[in-house]
């Protein structure tokens, strides 16, 4: 009889520690809220969203201005986080992604993509002082630039790979209105 | 049969929710505060949650005992007074019945929940036979393990959103 009492009263406590288990991790989700250590893409300003432009306008291959919608990832060399997403597309670059890879050299973006191991099949190579980020005066690293229909809808930073994922599998947008400042200083995201 | 499903299924939610108060106790004192009932908020919270637990074990072990009824009638009838409270003292508080993840507002829901709280009650009372009766502390455990498996699915998803913000701040 006392076996059975025993294994039903730790049968309780453990409900007990593992409600408390949910707590903790909740209260850790809050305080990452309140301190503002959450993934949420931030928008970036470029001057180039007024005029909407297609991906071939700003210096992308012309056969991505028919896609239907289009992600351009910017991933830099000297970032960890974009080090993060690229090991994140395990190998592989999906269809509606085009990834740009800026470094100071070609040599360099070609060890960068060795290291993270993903195939160059829709990345693009370029120089960081003379490249579509910089044509853009976009310095922030991840970040993404969103083409719905051909046109430029979005500029937003790139916190995580989920946040890519969201965004692949996001619906098609209308083109966008007018913006406003564009970027000062170079800075990464993370 | 019906009376074995009504108490088993009060005796999850009591499980859960004695659980919860004991687990995590903020909401329920602020509730127990909020009402400015006597005594200390702190003891008053953990004594609910032990008495829930309790209540939950007494209907699962000896469900046709008067005990039993009494201690649910109990609970059922200690809701529903904090819940006429509120609605006269024009508290606004969160019952903190099942946890933080699952509180209404303290009111009306309280006192129609009352006659259900008579039911589980009574179902003991009207049917005396007791199915499984040579396995009711291993029914107590397996309702311990669905509570804790309905946990665990809450803790899956914390625990994977905590690792990708660890992750995305670590740069790794």
């Amino acid at each position: 009889m006392l076996l059975p009492v025993a294994v039903a009263v730790i049968a309780v406590i453990q409900v007990i520690c593992v409600l408390a288990l949910v707590d903790q991790y909740r209260g850790l989700l809050q305080i990452r809220e309140g301190m503002g250590l959450i993934d949420t893409p931030q928008p970036i300003e470029l001057a180039a969203l007024a005029a909407a432009p297609s991906p071939s306008a700003v210096g992308l291959p012309a056969h991505l201005d028919a896609a239907e919608r289009l992600v351009v990832a910017f991933l830099s060399t000297k970032c960890m986080t974009c080090r993060t997403i690229g090991r994140g597309l395990h190998g592989r670059v999906p269809r509606d992604l085009w990834v740009v890879i800026e470094g100071a050299t070609e040599e360099e973006c070609t060890r960068w993509l060795d290291d993270v191991g993903l195939a160059r099949e829709r990345v693009m190579i370029e120089n960081m002082n003379d490249g579509v980020a910089s044509r853009l005066d976009l310095s922030v690293f991840p970040s993404t630039l969103v083409f719905d229909q051909g046109s430029l809808t979005a500029a937003e930073t790139l916190p995580s790979s989920r946040q890519l994922s969201r965004l692949l599998s996001a619906p098609v947008a209308p083109p966008l209105a007018a913006t406003s400042v564009r970027e000062k200083e170079p800075r990464h995201a993370h | 049969m019906v009376a074995l499903v009504i108490q088993a299924a009060a005796a999850l939610v009591l499980v859960y929710a004695g659980a919860s108060k004991l687990a995590q106790p903020e909401d329920i004192r602020k509730t127990i505060g909020a009402l400015g009932l006597p005594g200390s908020p702190i003891v008053l919270a953990a004594a609910l949650g032990v008495a829930e637990l309790g209540a939950a074990a007494l209907l699962v072990v000896v469900p046709a005992s008067p005990v039993t009824s009494a201690v649910v009638l109990a609970l059922g009838g200690a809701f529903a007074v904090a819940g006429a409270l509120a609605m006269t003292r024009r508290v606004q508080v969160h019952c903190a019945c099942l946890g933080p993840a699952l509180s209404g507002r303290l009111g009306v829901r309280q006192l129609l929940s009352l006659p259900l709280w008579i039911a589980v009650a009574g179902a003991g009372v009207v049917d005396h036979t007791v199915p499984l009766a040579g396995d009711r502390l291993e029914l107590l455990v397996v309702l311990a393990i669905l509570v804790t498996l309905g946990a665990g699915v809450q803790l899956t998803s914390l625990v994977r959103e905590h690792r990708t913000l660890y992750q995305t701040m670590d740069g790794s």
